[in-house]
């Protein structure tokens, strides 16, 4: 959080301009109205989206089909979009790697979580990136 | 101080011979004087109450197995005169023999142990621990995980002012150098097993190491000695490298990752399975080298590096634990 003072004006208010990142959207109306409840006057709201990005691995026996199966359902949560995606055949075997985009870090982990059960229904493998919390 | 060896396969052998390269220095630096009243292997036992002497200990590591009396571990345990047992006996994950009851005959006769064997600490790590309190016995396992890395000293005697988060290692020699070789040669995972082989880097039955079995034995043992759990070999979740393909390693490469094999531990997680380490992360080490990280509330990450297998690097470890119960005695640690 950033936040500037401002000096205060004739009226007695001091304006401050904060910066908050903040994950969700619900967290982020629980504050403003917060504050509001303690008489702060919000004169002004703007944001800017930023995403989360994450890299994963499936491989094994699946077709294109299955893959478009699995990136709807991805699509379906609303909750990330895959922003890249790259695929490799071998020997009846598919390799894909899919980089994925998310306006946040649960969200997007929800979504790491629905490709791994995916995974393990098919009998998948799959695999995330260390540095990301794996 | 008087020592039985049980076991005298490569880490034996290796243990004893750098029990007699480093006669001197034990004794100058640390004022140890190890004597090796026994030395046991499945072909029968050698036992000398006044010490083996060294040229008949390095004749013996020559030949490279034991030639003498018809006797079993566990009796040379219990009949044998000795301060501590090194016990070295293969490894057995199904029921830890004969290793654990090598162990528990020796805490129950008194004697401290050092031991190598994943075994008897994956089936009763809890039961070994809390035997060698009741009987006043120094218990030291430090070459069952990360080989020459001192992991579990590092962790329980250097970050004690830390909260331990999660433990991440690269713990398999083996399938450290196939993942490495595949992303080196780009060829699948049968060519590089059958080079593994024929340079004795991995075993004439190697699924134990590419299911990653030995992975789990060891995030076992890390987790209840070093996170204070209570867990077995069947609580963690495992995939090993079987299923990884040239095609896998390929596109981990082309996003700036490596696959590796890692194991990883906190308080709620216990598991293996292949990753994508980024190319500049300490985890991401090549061939037989293994790494370990600790994640911690106040350092934030420290990573140990270094050869994580070989009958001379475990040696070091076992040596490492030698010197350590040495001082406990002398200080009155127990």
């Amino acid at each position: 959080m950033v936040h500037r003072r401002e000096k205060k004006t004739k009226s007695g208010f001091v304006p401050v301009r904060v910066v908050l990142e903040i994950g969700s959207r619900e967290r982020f109306r629980r504050i403003l109205s917060e504050l509001e409840s303690r008489g702060v006057r919000i004169k002004y709201v703007g944001e800017k989206e930023e995403f989360f990005g994450r890299t994963v691995l499936m491989a094994g026996r699946m077709g294109v089909e299955d893959l478009r199966g699995i990136t709807e359902r991805v699509s379906r949560t609303g909750k990330a979009r895959i922003s890249d995606m790259r695929l490799l055949m071998g020997k009846g075997e598919m390799a894909v790697r899919l980089s994925l985009e998310g306006r946040n870090e649960d969200e997007l982990e929800e979504v790491l979580a629905l490709l791994e059960r995916i995974s393990e229904e098919r009998g998948l493998l799959f695999m995330r990136a260390l540095e990301e919390g794996a | 101080m008087r020592v039985i060896v049980l076991g005298f396969g490569n880490v034996g052998r290796a243990l004893v011979r750098s029990l007699l390269q480093k006669r001197e220095v034990l004794s100058r630096r640390y004022g140890l004087s190890p004597t090796i009243t026994a030395v046991v292997d499945r072909n029968g036992a050698l036992v000398r109450e006044e010490g083996l002497p060294p040229k008949e200990l390095l004749r013996l590591v020559e030949k490279g197995r034991v030639e003498g009396k018809k006797i079993s571990g566990r009796e040379v345990v219990r009949e044998v005169e000795g301060e501590l047992v090194f016990e070295l006996t293969p490894t057995n994950i199904e029921t830890g023999e004969p290793g654990l009851t090598h162990i528990k005959e020796a805490m129950l006769s008194g004697k401290h142990v050092i031991t190598s064997n994943k075994g008897p600490l994956v089936v009763a790590f809890r039961e070994l621990e809390e035997l060698s309190r009741k009987r006043g016995v120094e218990f030291r396992y430090s070459a069952s995980v990360g080989g020459a890395i001192p992991v579990i000293g590092f962790a329980r005697k250097l970050l004690t002012g830390n909260r331990i988060l999660a433990i991440r290692g690269v713990l398999n020699g083996t399938t450290n150098y196939i993942l490495t070789r595949m992303s080196q040669e780009e060829v699948p995972l049968e060519i590089v097993l059958r080079e593994a082989q024929e340079l004795g880097i991995a075993e004439r039955d190697p699924s134990l190491d590419l299911e990653g079995v030995d992975t789990a034995c060891k995030i076992t043992i890390l987790a209840n000695a070093v996170l204070g759990r209570n867990v077995k070999l069947k609580d963690v979740k495992r995939e090993g490298i079987t299923r990884i393909t040239p095609q896998v390693i390929r596109l981990a490469q082309e996003a700036g990752y490596a696959v590796r094999l890692v194991g990883t531990a906190t308080e709620r997680v216990l598991e293996v399975g292949p990753k994508l380490v980024p190319l500049h992360h300490p985890l991401a080490v090549s061939g037989t080298l293994n790494a370990v990280t600790f994640e911690l509330d106040l350092a934030r990450e420290i990573t140990l590096t270094g050869f994580g297998a070989g009958p001379q690097e475990t040696s070091s470890s076992l040596l490492g634990d030698l010197v350590d119960v040495h001082q406990a005695l002398r200080g009155g640690r127990l």
